[in-house]
């Protein structure tokens, strides 16, 4: 086989922006995919410049306590993505029994089961489908854990946190 | 609501006494640095470092150590970090395909790591679109010898994405080995086998080793399994093992991979 001396080991300084390049080229793959697929009642575009800082919005599925209700999240992305996980918040207030009151998400595959096989794209999905079926064992807000089971009454919660359909 | 990133007044005890996801990973990368520290393929060396480790450990383990250090020329530690195995499987590989370069055998493996890992990828259900330049990494470090390379995390996480292709192209077979423990294969897979900095167990070995028609041979420094000193060694041979053509000179070896494990972790073995 050829040897190609111009092609040397990188060095760990190269090799870093090597990393920053594949991460960046992964979510170029990612954006591409997204604004291709339309998945309806979910969408999600980079802040400006900068790749590694998303702007997500989710809408309420039909059907259940957040319909008609638009959420929107930020997603931040480490350099080390897609093997670890991007931090999801909601920056709209929602009263949801797997998130807190900063916005902070409790989801499996945002933690413990996150690998490099879910994107952009499957991440806001499955945020949808928690909307509608929460995980009441581990709540991050108790108090809507335990009124999940009366969907008059979280509906008024629901829509006394959100601030608004407007944006 | 972009104010609200830092902790709020404690208005609700029970709400902020728990520690936020900053805290956890700080402080799981506070425990885990003197692992993370650590090359994730070290230099090769003697056993000189591993008799030290176990001096006051049990004469079970000393005499097994003793034993290595007359049959194998030294090892190559990997970095603790839960991705151990694939990692030294990967650098491993690399060095015997390079040492081995335009032979049969590594002509073979190049077929089995390359193109037929990847059909088999794509008739998991997998994103070929999104895993390829996984693959690309994988292919370009052995083809180039590149060992550094093969230790890198975009290839043992492709190596993750192989296992789990193979374990879900062959459910019925691997469904007996994974349902006592889970309900579903596909649940075993998205907790044990694709997240990064999970170990590997039998399943994920078994499957692997089909996937790239290698041996793996695994030495167990445990000493609940043995108690006369003598190592016990599984050999994990690939169910399809690789078409080698009959003209192959006689001289040409077909190597394994040979790995040390102890409880939790895997690391390099080189035969003599």
């Amino acid at each position: 086989m050829t040897t190609n001396p111009a092609a040397g080991k990188p060095s760990n300084q190269t090799k870093s922006a090597t990393e920053t390049a594949s991460v960046a080229k992964r979510l170029q793959n990612e954006l591409m995919t997204l604004m291709m697929s339309g998945t309806p009642g979910i969408s999600a575009f980079p802040d400006g410049d900068d790749l590694m800082n998303w702007t997500a919005t989710i809408s309420g599925p039909e059907g259940t306590v957040y319909e008609n209700l638009k959420y929107k999240l930020a997603m931040k992305f480490p350099t080390s993505y897609p093997y670890n996980a991007p931090t999801v918040t909601f920056k709209t207030p929602i009263y949801h029994p797997n998130v807190d009151m900063n916005g902070n998400i409790c989801l499996d595959i945002l933690k413990d089961k996150w690998s490099a096989v879910y994107t952009v794209q499957t991440i806001l999905v499955s945020l949808q489908s928690l909307l509608g079926e929460p995980n009441n064992n581990s709540p991050l807000n108790d108090e809507a854990a335990e009124m999940w089971g009366n969907p008059e009454q979280f509906r008024k919660q629901v829509l006394a946190a959100h601030p608004g359909n407007d944006e | 609501m972009s104010d609200n990133s830092h902790n709020p007044p404690a208005q609700d005890a029970e709400t902020y006494a728990r520690p936020t996801d900053d805290e956890i990973l700080q402080y799981e990368r506070k425990i885990k640095e003197p692992h993370t520290l650590a090359p994730l393929v070290g230099e090769k060396t003697g056993f000189e470092s591993l008799q030290a480790e176990y001096a006051d450990g049990s004469p079970t383990t000393q005499a097994k150590i003793a034993l290595l250090a007359e049959e194998y020329s030294g090892l190559r530690c990997t970095r603790r970090d839960g991705n151990c195995f694939y990692r030294g499987l990967a650098y491993r590989l690399c060095e015997l395909v390079s040492e081995r370069k335009d032979t049969l055998w590594a002509k073979a493996v190049m077929q089995r790591l390359g193109p037929h890992s990847r059909e088999a990828v794509g008739r998991a259900g997998y994103d070929l679109d999104l895993m390829g330049d996984f693959a690309e990494c994988w292919e370009d470090a052995v083809r180039d010898g590149d060992r550094e390379g093969a230790a890198a995390d975009s290839v043992v996480c492709w190596l993750r994405i192989v296992t789990a292709a193979i374990l879900k192209n062959n459910r019925d077979m691997f469904e007996a080995f994974i349902l006592d423990s889970y309900p579903t294969l596909d649940l075993f897979i998205g907790s044990q086998v694709e997240p990064m900095n999970i170990e590997a167990d039998q399943p994920h070995i078994v499957a692997i080793a089909n996937a790239l028609g290698v041996t793996i041979k695994i030495g167990n420094l445990d000493t609940t399994l043995n108690t006369d000193g003598v190592m016990n060694w599984h050999e994990i041979e690939p169910l399809e093992p690789l078409v080698i053509p009959d003209s192959a000179p006689k001289a040409e070896d077909q190597p394994q991979v040979v790995l040390l494990y102890r409880p939790g972790h895997y690391d390099i073995l080189y035969p003599i």
